[in-house]
């Protein structure tokens, strides 16, 4: 399955949050959508939900307009919500009905996954009485009764512990293994990093930046590389570092300091690395360590955000 | 909408009633109006039984100007039959007094006099004063007696044309035209309970829906159902547990009207027939849920419980007016105002109402009013569909009135 957002625009009142949005998710792959608090993702998993309609473009699910059919969407909004003051098996099972199931089929789905989830000693309980990360599981139940083709989580990390930040990773990508769409959004670059496969970066109501995050870090220019060096058993210090770096190559390299014994060297492009490299060694010097250095996506996230430059 | 609104409509209507505060209000309700039917009847009941002590005839000593001792004797006892009478020509009033007082057992002294003038003494007076009226009575007929046989008309004659022949007058108002007075307490009661369900009700499925939109329950909702499904849902769900209410508080009132029938009258309370409670029944639900809808749309606009209060008078105020013309209704039922407005929407369920409880309306009229309300219900169903699905998601300062339009047409 293919999802597809075309030139979406929307509007509230005066202020324009989408202008002419567009990106494309696939089936088996963890899409992540990226942009900054008020950047419109919300915006964008409604326009999807069909709770907006977008003031032009389209959105298509192989190639088709998306029919407004709740059961093949599962939905874990940001804001999150059940209601308070009941039983949490109860509310599972009609929001289960709401979207079409029959009650049994909503019971079954619902205990199947508070037992997936490790929460079926909890099931008659009130959610108030939950623990933050045991409601935001409960929410995602919720979104995944019942077994959606489509998977749309709205900043699902928030509120859970490494414990069930992995619990929830697995079960997310067994559904993404299993064939189904997943769209994340979020503004936790740690957990989009370590789990999407595809992203997009959402910013001044525009896509600035999509595509495999894989080839997206490739596509920065590798020119940075830190640099550690031995002297007779022992780590150089970093100022005699800095030292020794502007004496071998004053024009070449910028160097910076990372860590007491660490250097970071910015070169003026990719194939200066190299060379220097070997400078250093016909120098005698023992090098202790000298990586490449991947801009995180953090690093992108902010310099796309906040200079609105595109980039890949 | 689709069949999904009844699975709303039995989410919302088990949480309001297995809420602890509905079954102990409707129990209590319930008690306290089949309760209130009982209360004539411990008040009037009292007059039917005498309240003379059984113990001994009481006696009543009879003296002055007396023309005919045995028939003024004989026509006493036949008015009073728990007294005993007797003639004590002869015996001055005073000693008479003197033994009344002493001696419980005789109750009074009766004293006639010239020009039809009588005076009577007693120990101690009966709660109710029916005596008084009961001895003019007596006395009137043993002096039209007295001139009778005096006349040459045997007693026993005489007594038989005197006897009241006991014509009975029953007002008939069915086949004619309605009783204002009989249908007032009841017509009375039921606006008064439709005024309490709307606002009440009302209250609480705005507060829902705010209450859903407030712990962000609305934004899952909106998107795993059509917003129509919930609204209707919420509104019928929530609707058909206060109806619920009202019913088992009826239906307990009912109980008590039919246990003590007979001593309705007191209540200013005539029959209440079949055609009137279903008359009711559909004026009151076209009535309520037009209403409720409208209380629910304004639920959707406000982001907290708190401004609900304040959100819901835009509602409030036109519904008092509309109450208050339907209470004018009830004292000018045939007004050309009240005839207008039973044509009004919004107005016309309760207008129309109060006119076929307190007069003869035509049939067409109550047709037209019906499907007037009709479609104002439809009406509001519809604008509060549309609020309801702009402001579900709509979060901040609660939306202007004045606002609406513009919200609405973007």
């Amino acid at each position: 399955m293919q999802l597809e957002l075309k030139d979406i625009h929307k509007s509230f009142g005066d202020k324009h949050v989408l202008r002419g949005m567009s990106f494309t998710v696939n089936t088996g792959r963890a899409f992540g959508l990226l942009g900054r608090n008020g950047s419109g993702k919300t915006t964008t998993a409604r326009i999807i939900l069909d709770v907006f309609r977008p003031d032009q473009g389209e959105v298509l699910l192989d190639g088709k307009r998306l029919e407004s059919d709740q059961s093949r969407f599962g939905y874990l909004p940001e804001e999150k919500g059940l209601y308070p003051k009941l039983p949490i098996v109860d509310q599972l099972i009609y929001f289960g009905q709401l979207r079409g199931m029959t009650k049994r089929a909503a019971t079954e789905a619902a205990n199947h996954w508070l037992e997936v989830v490790e929460l079926s000693h909890e099931k008659t309980r009130k959610l108030e009485t939950l623990s933050k990360g045991n409601q935001q599981k409960v929410q995602l139940i919720c979104a995944l009764l019942t077994d959606p083709d489509i998977l749309i989580l709205d900043e699902p990390f928030s509120g859970l512990d490494p414990v069930n930040a992995r619990l929830l990773k697995t079960i997310v990508t067994e559904e993404v293994a299993k064939g189904k769409l997943v769209l994340f959004s979020s503004h936790q670059m740690a957990e989009v990093e370590t789990f999407c496969d595809d992203i997009a970066i959402l910013h001044d109501g525009t896509i600035a930046l999509s595509g495999r995050l894989s080839q997206i870090k490739r596509s920065y220019p590798q020119d940075k590389v830190e640099l550690r060096i031995l002297q007779d058993g022992r780590l150089v210090p970093q100022p005699e570092m800095l030292r020794i770096v502007s004496d071998l190559a004053p024009e070449r390299a910028l160097a910076e300091a990372v860590g007491d014994d660490l250097v970071s060297l910015k070169f003026q492009g990719e194939s200066e690395r190299r060379p220097f490299l070997t400078t250093l060694l016909n120098a005698g010097y023992d090098v202790d360590l000298y990586e490449v250095t991947v801009p995180s996506l953090a690093e992108i996230f902010v310099e796309t955000t906040t200079k609105g430059a595109s980039h890949g | 909408m689709d069949k999904r609104v009844f699975t709303v409509i039995a989410f919302e209507f088990n949480n309001l009633a297995k809420k602890r505060v509905y079954i102990v209000l409707t129990l209590l309700l319930s008690l306290i109006v089949f309760g209130i039917f009982f209360i004539p009847g411990l008040i009037t009941g009292k007059d039917d039984t005498p309240t003379e002590p059984v113990d001994g005839q009481k006696t009543i000593y009879v003296i002055g100007e007396i023309k005919d001792e045995a028939l003024l004797v004989e026509t006493l006892d036949s008015f009073f039959p728990e007294y005993t009478f007797s003639a004590a020509t002869g015996q001055s009033r005073a000693s008479l007094i003197k033994e009344v007082t002493e001696q419980g057992q005789t109750y009074g002294v009766l004293t006639l006099s010239e020009n039809n003038q009588a005076e009577l003494s007693v120990y101690q007076s009966d709660m109710f004063g029916t005596v008084t009226p009961r001895l003019q009575d007596a006395l009137n007929r043993y002096q039209a007696l007295a001139a009778l046989t005096a006349a040459g008309i045997p007693a026993n004659e005489a007594n038989e044309t005197l006897v009241p022949a006991n014509v009975s007058l029953h007002e008939i108002v069915q086949d004619l035209g309605k009783s204002q007075a009989q249908n007032y307490a009841f017509t009375y009661a039921v606006l008064m309970l439709l005024y309490m369900a709307v606002m009440i009700y009302g209250q609480i499925v705005a507060g829902s829906v705010a209450a859903e939109k407030g712990n962000r329950t609305m934004e899952l909702l909106i998107t795993s159902t059509k917003p129509l499904n919930l609204l209707v849902g919420k509104v019928l769900g929530n609707g058909l547990a206060g109806l619920l209410q009202l019913f088992l508080i009826l239906g307990s009132a009912l109980a008590g009207y039919l246990l003590n029938q007979g001593n309705m009258s007191a209540l200013g309370m005539g029959a209440i027939t079949a055609p009137m409670v279903l008359r009711s029944l559909l004026f009151f639900v076209l009535a309520y849920f037009t209403f409720a809808f409208l209380f629910s749309a304004l639920g959707s606009l406000v982001s907290r419980t708190e401004e609900v209060n304040q959100a819901v008078t835009t509602v409030t105020l036109p519904f008092v007016a509309v109450f208050l013309v339907a209470m004018s209704a009830l004292f000018t039922p045939m007004s050309s105002f009240v005839k207008t407005m039973s044509f009004v929407p919004l107005f016309s369920p309760f207008v129309m109402f109060v006119r076929t409880q307190m007069t003869v309306v035509p049939t067409v009229q109550v047709l037209i009013a019906v499907v007037i309300s009709l479609l104002t219900l439809v009406a509001s169903a519809m604008i509060s569909a549309k609020i309801y699905r702009l402001g579900t998601l709509l979060y901040g300062n609660p939306v202007k009135l004045t606002d609406l339009p513009k919200l609405l047409r973007r």
